[in-house]
């Protein structure tokens, strides 16, 4: 006996067809780019108390080195300190990650006495309100924030809800930089998690 | 540059299928039409199983973040290959819903 044919989807159908049509946009054109320049904080980098460099997800691989989103931010960082944008240079984050930045920043010259670490944070809200605790009985008011453009719109929003009047120091100008399809894509994939985290932060009060 | 190489690769390659199939194989045109929908719709069903990966995902997530004695951090379910597997999936469970169904009573 012959079986009749499977119903046709036709939201899965319309689903897919999106789905396809996404893809195409976002690798072949420079779609991601626009949102992203859209998304993302413009830099407006000036002095202040310290520089804070957030943490990239504790992003230590398994031979004990920075990942390279870890790397970026904390060499934006000691390029700043060295710059004599701030006289204290914070790292955030894990406590491997802070670790191995503080080392890379005595190694590159930065002055023991002007590093501070600031790890055992697990999220930029759980950095925003620790940074706060260290910070404030130092007398840091102001401070240069160092992550990734598209990130740096809600950490900021974090942190002067801690209290401090926040510059940023965007660590990278991947929405202008990316142009092979693979780049567009990750980018694509970047502004979709950020959008994803926004919208979390939102439903749970945090911003 | 790369771009432009990338999509003239994949339409000549293409082209080179529909002549293999309509000649060598004696398919269609008018078929091709139908596998193309349903290839989006098995997309979709990929699309599908996207979504109720990450909701289960960040369900898991968020409930051993309250109960567990240890942080864990959403971007656990941030990877590329729950991306791909949910297309997997997809693909399968399309390819089952268009294979024969359970046995039935013969006349």
């Amino acid at each position: 006996m012959i079986s009749a044919p499977a119903p046709r989807l036709r939201l899965c159908t319309l689903l897919g067809a999106l789905a396809v049509a996404t893809l195409v946009v976002s690798g072949f054109t420079p779609a991601p780019n626009l949102v992203g320049e859209w998304l993302a904080a413009p830099p407006s980098v000036a002095r202040a108390d310290a520089i804070v460099v957030l943490g990239a997800g504790g992003a230590v691989w398994g031979d004990g080195m920075l990942g390279n989103l870890s790397m970026r931010r904390a060499l934006r960082g000691i390029v700043l300190q060295r710059e004599g944008l701030a006289p204290l240079l914070v790292f955030s984050g894990s406590d491997a990650e802070v670790d191995q930045r503080s080392r890379l920043a005595r190694e590159l010259g930065v002055m023991p006495v002007r590093i501070l670490a600031g790890g055992g944070s697990n999220t930029t809200r759980d950095e925003a309100t620790r940074l706060r605790a260290l910070l404030s009985p130092r007398g840091v008011r102001k401070v240069l924030l160092v992550t990734d453009s598209h990130h740096m719109i809600r950490a900021r929003r974090l942190f002067e809800r801690a209290g401090f009047d926040v510059f940023a120091a965007p660590a990278d100008d991947v929405s202008t930089t990316a142009r092979t399809p693979e780049e567009r894509l990750q980018l694509a994939r970047a502004i979709c998690g950020e959008v994803l985290a926004r919208l979390y932060y939102r439903i749970a009060g945090y911003l | 540059m790369k771009q432009g190489f990338v999509l003239v690769l994949v339409g000549l390659t293409s082209a080179a299928a529909c002549v293999a199939g309509t000649r060598g194989l004696g398919l269609s045109w008018r078929s091709l039409g139908a596998a193309l929908a349903r290839m989006f719709e098995a997309i979709g069903l990929g699309v599908v199983f996207f979504a109720i990966n990450l909701l289960v995902a960040a369900a898991a997530i968020l409930t051993a973040r309250t109960l567990g004695p240890r942080f864990v951090s959403l971007y656990l379910a941030d990877d590329v290959t729950v991306i791909a597997l949910s297309v997997l999936q997809g693909l399968v469970f399309q390819a089952w819903r268009e294979s024969p169904r359970a046995d039935q009573p013969s006349g």
